[in-house]
């Protein structure tokens, strides 16, 4: 107790050594705390079902790596069938529904799912029921539960509504059951409705997931086992579908839900421990002179009996204090961070995450402090009982003994934090570099001037070719007529660079799976200035009673139709034979990958059930060229889709740039991040650099007197003085360069156009940190030619 | 109590080495009071440090009581310091952030001394050097002669056998400083050994012995 009375006692005299301390490590330790509450949130907290951890989801091992493995309805009733290591399996498939009242049309995001989904996740209705086996077939009763958001917003909270008849993309469906508040789905599902009834369709191609609760007392190795076993019959039932290369695995499904969040989420935590050891370093360094100062004392301590343990205790004490007292001020720098972090990007987080500053980020936060505390607080308590009471005493060497070995280490640190910095600075510099080409490359259109409107058609209004072509037709001609419009058409299946659909494609006797694939109505390739290579764009008279047809982009021409004329060859697009009668400039799905291979059939031409199919998981794109302001532009495309058909659910209407910005925005995010945690560090780093300047200056104030006395100019006292800044920042620099090449290889799948060792970079950071450094430095050397030799000369 | 012999100390200066004692043997016996004087740099605070067991970077022999300290470890030479010794140093050296209580009560907290004790003896030697008003004031508030009492204070709240005094009217009015010799001639007659380090030739009258230093030599 008197250690710590004490230890207050010191810390509240020197108000400012302490409020320095404190908020450079309320920011390092406030930093880490948020970043660890994302990376919790995002990878470590039990998903919010019953007992998470026997929840496992199918994967694959493949050539090319591991992942989820989706499958198709007949694959998930074959899996149903043979998975005894399971207590429950279900399948889910994200589509979208337009929930109608028959006045008006919301949509929402929703799962189709199998009738066990909620028994496998342990959760049940809060109101209602789950879904019964009967609902569960081809020809059931349609059924619907509902989210408790949805819930509230659509229905006002209403208890009645179970048992109450809506429509679901336009067929009469009950709703059975509300989920209880806290219960959330991966993809953000609001409502979910059962499967079999869409299997043919939506379970058509792979797109379910399966997910299992492990049987009772079974593990997961256990259970990997007997799916290991299942591999074989598995490739066998399907082998005309299904590679001969996979094998069946499972994967805790908590790992499935973030795993492309894995990579990021430990390079950000891996630079903000950088951040904070650059601060420990600082206060390090800071406590270091201090314990110099107070050599003295500590000798004196020494003398009248305190062992060396007793005196590191009493200095630990301090530190142990200052870093609980920066860890509470740092809860406050964590809270600003969450808030600021969920702000930047929440739509690259699994609606399952629950980012917050609970007990487990107050737990980290605190052994953080307490850790920082003895790391920053154990040099200068090792440091100042080295030297022996008797040295210590002597009046001319109080000072002078403990600073000497002090400012050593001071040094070893600096050079410690310059390298620290450095390394972030070049990891900043390459993203910065990365996010610059990203921005700069030609996605194979011209974003600028387009506006885009998303809506879906779907219910028995539009279950036909003509009527959807008609609806179309309708639109564009409606909005060529408003003023500003140079051009527009309409979408299916993903805009570009956006996930889009895929189709099978067959040609020369080959079948190729998973081919981009888009339906566009004509004028769609002016409308986004995308250049066409050969032949025509669609027109009017494509349309159901004409030659199938079917654009190419040149990505597909080259690939697969190089060794004669693309057009008037023959393609099969989802079992339709269709002739080549365009090839169209390649449009890129992710800016930093090339474009995929492509198809383009005429909106006129398309089966009804694959608009319905596609529309499930894509909104149907209006884009319109407007020479105007895309934003007012916006709200008259709004205006002419509602006049058109006010029951079309009207969803996002944005500009084409803001789609582009918004492809970005996790590279983006991830780059900000860096680059705030390098200028972070260089900061600490350039206090770091004055303080130890300082001391040095501190130190030789009367050399620097006798000197000037004897005739040095200020420049050679500049000189002097800038010369131990410039070899520590070398020296820094050095380590720096050394840990950067090293450790860049970490994001090099974050990057895009640029290596980890890029020169330009790397030169370009290292003159920045170099400038900052020497300028830090500067400022006590420039204060070291103002010394006045004769004061100088009677110092000490 | 204390018997040196050829006691030798020197440091590394340079590509040489300079001796700051030289061969020293000396005996002081339980209750003497010796003033060891000499010109500066005679080596006479350093001979105190090596008394005092501050300073280990010595040869020869030391034996202090019925130990070798030349034998023992660095550890155990502080349990001595601690058992038996208290240090007054020329600079009070008192602790700036510490009320006078609490600079009597550290060395005490040093030596495992239970809380309620230590109140205890805080108290009684507040009371026996008549400074019990000034005991929750700072150093600073203290004037020189108040400093001196209070470390001497200090350097004997322990009840130590051996009081060694490096220069302690050193920095003290010429009032002051007879003050502070009448209480060592005092805890002298009372059975403590006192060395102390002086330039004074009155304050070397205070005691019955002297030993001259020069050049890190004995001369008498």
């Amino acid at each position: 107790m008197n250690d710590l009375r004490y230890a207050l006692r010191t810390l509240a005299k020197s108000p400012g050594f302490t409020t320095a301390v404190v908020l450079t490590l309320a920011l390092g330790i406030g930093a880490n705390t948020a970043i660890f509450s994302v990376f919790y949130g995002v990878l470590l907290r039990p998903l919010p079902y019953a007992e998470p951890d026997r929840l496992v989801g199918l994967a694959q091992t493949y050539p090319g790596g591991r992942g989820a493995k989706r499958v198709t309805y007949v694959q998930f009733q074959f899996l149903e069938r043979h998975v005894p290591m399971f207590a429950s399996v279900a399948a889910a498939a994200s589509v979208g529904f337009n929930l109608s009242n028959g006045a008006q049309a919301d949509r929402v995001y929703g799962l189709r799912v199998s009738k066990d989904y909620f028994r496998v996740l342990g959760v049940a209705p809060a109101l209602g029921r789950a879904f019964v086996a009967d609902e569960d077939q081809p020809h059931g009763p349609e059924a619907i539960i509902l989210s408790h958001g949805l819930w509230r917003r659509r229905f006002g909270g209403d208890r009645g509504v179970i048992g109450r008849t809506i429509l679901l993309d336009g067929t009469a469906t009950t709703v059975v059951g509300v989920m209880p508040p806290a219960f959330r789905s991966p993809n953000g599902a609001e409502a979910w409705s059962t499967l079999a009834q869409v299997g043919p369709s939506v379970g058509g191609g792979s797109n379910l997931s399966v997910i299992g609760r492990l049987g009772s007392g079974l593990t997961l190795a256990q259970a990997r086992s007997g799916m290991g076993l299942l591999t074989e019959p598995f490739r066998t039932e399907f082998s005309r579908s299904v590679s001969k290369d996979i094998t069946l695995d499972l994967d805790p499904y908590r790992a499935q839900v973030a795993s492309d969040l894995r990579t990021p989420a430990r390079v950000l935590l891996g630079a903000i421990g950088f951040v904070l050891l650059i601060a420990c370093a600082n206060v390090a360094s800071l406590m270091l002179g201090r314990a110099a100062a107070r050599g003295h004392e500590l000798a004196v301590r020494a003398a009248l009996g305190a062992t060396r343990n007793r005196l590191a205790r009493q200095l630990l004490t301090e530190s142990v204090l200052l870093g609980l007292v920066g860890g509470a001020v740092g809860l406050l720098v964590a809270g600003w961070g969450v808030s600021l972090l969920l702000a930047l990007e929440p739509n690259a987080l699994p609606d399952t995450t629950d980012i917050r500053l609970d007990g487990w980020a107050l737990g980290f936060a605190f052994v953080l402090s307490l850790a920082t505390g003895f790391a920053f607080g154990a040099m200068p308590a090792w440091q100042a009982t080295q030297t022996g009471p008797h040295e210590l005493l002597k009046e001319s060497s109080t000072r002078m003994a403990g600073t000497a070995r002090g400012g050593r280490l001071r040094h070893a640190l600096v050079v410690g934090e310059i390298a620290l910095s450095l390394v972030l600075l070049v990891g900043a510099g390459l993203l910065i570099q990365t996010f610059a080409r990203l921005i700069g490359t030609n996605p194979g259109f011209d974003p600028h001037h387009v506006v885009t409107a998303e809506i879906w058609l779907t219910g028995t209004r539009y279950d036909s070719t003509p009527r959807i072509a008609a609806f179309y037709r309708d639109l564009t001609s409606r909005l060529e007529g408003v003023p500003g419009v140079e051009a527009t058409a309409v979408v299916e299946a993903g805009l570009p660079l956006q996930q889009g659909g895929n189709a099978t494609v067959v040609l020369d006797g080959e079948t190729r799976w998973s081919i981009d694939y888009r339906s566009i109505t004509p004028g769609f390739f002016e409308t986004l200035g995308v250049p066409l290579i050969q032949g025509r764009d669609f027109t009017a008279g494509d349309d159901e009673g004409a030659a199938p047809a079917v654009i190419v982009n040149e990505s597909f021409a080259r690939r697969f139709l190089a060794d004669r004329h693309p057009l008037g060859r023959t393609v099969s697009v989802e079992g339709q034979w269709r002739q080549v009668v365009g090839v169209a400039g390649d449009v890129r799905s992710y800016v930093g990958e090339p474009a995929p291979w492509t198809v383009f059939i005429p909106s006129a031409q398309t089966p009804a059930g694959l608009t319905r199919l596609f529309s499930s998981w894509f909104p149907i794109h209006v884009v319109v060229r407007t020479t105007g302001d895309p934003s007012a532009a916006a709200a008259q495309l709004a205006a002419v889709i509602r006049a058109t058909d006010p029951l079309v659910p009207l969803g996002r209407v944005r500009a084409m740039d803001e789609v582009l910005w918004t492809s970005l925005s996790f590279q983006r995010f991830v780059m900000l991040l860096l680059s705030a945690f390098a200028g972070l560090a260089v900061l600490l780093a350039a206090v770091g650099i004055y303080g130890v300047i300082s001391q040095v200056v501190a130190q030789r104030t009367q050399e620097i007197g006798v000197r000037m006395a004897l005739g040095a100019q200020s420049r050679d006292v500049l000189r002097l003085v800038l010369g131990r800044g410039a070899t520590l920042t070398g020296l820094g620099v050095l380590l720096g360069l050394i840990g950067a090449v090293a450790l860049t290889r970490l994001i090099a799948g974050f990057l895009y156009g640029v290596r980890p060792t890029d020169l330009t970079t790397i030169l370009a950071v290292t003159t920045l940190l170099v400038c900052v450094a020497l300028t830090a430095a500067w400022l006590p050397a420039r204060r070291a030619t103002k010394v006045d030799p004769m004061v100088a000369l009677r110092y000490e | 109590m204390i018997h040196l012999r050829n006691l030798d100390k020197s440091i590394s200066q340079g590509n040489g080495r300079l001796h700051v004692l030289r061969q020293i043997s000396l005996d002081i016996a339980p209750g003497d009071f010796v003033s060891i004087m000499g010109p500066s740099g005679a080596g006479k605070s350093t001979l105190l440090a090596v008394l005092g067991m501050l300073d280990g970077d010595w040869t020869g022999e030391y034996r202090f009581l019925e130990h070798d300290v030349h034998k023992m470890k660095p550890k155990d030479r502080v349990g001595l310091n601690k058992q038996h010794i208290g240090f007054v140093f020329q600079q009070y050296h008192l602790i700036d952030d510490l009320t006078v209580a609490e600079n009597l009560d550290m060395p005490l907290s040093y030596r495992n001394v239970k809380h309620g004790e230590r109140e205890s003896l805080v108290a009684d030697t507040l009371d026996r050097f008549g400074i019990v008003a000034k005991k929750d004031l700072y150093p600073r508030q203290l004037s020189g002669g108040q400093q001196q009492l209070v470390a001497v204070a200090r350097a004997l709240i322990h009840k130590p056998t051996l009081i060694l005094a490096d220069e302690p009217t050193g920095n003290l009015h010429s009032d002051q400083g007879r003050e502070i010799m009448e209480l060592f001639k005092q805890l002298n007659a009372g059975g403590t050994t006192i060395v102390q380090v002086t330039h004074s030739e009155t304050n070397a009258a205070y005691g019955e012995r002297v030993i001259q230093l020069r050049d890190g030599w004995v001369v008498t």
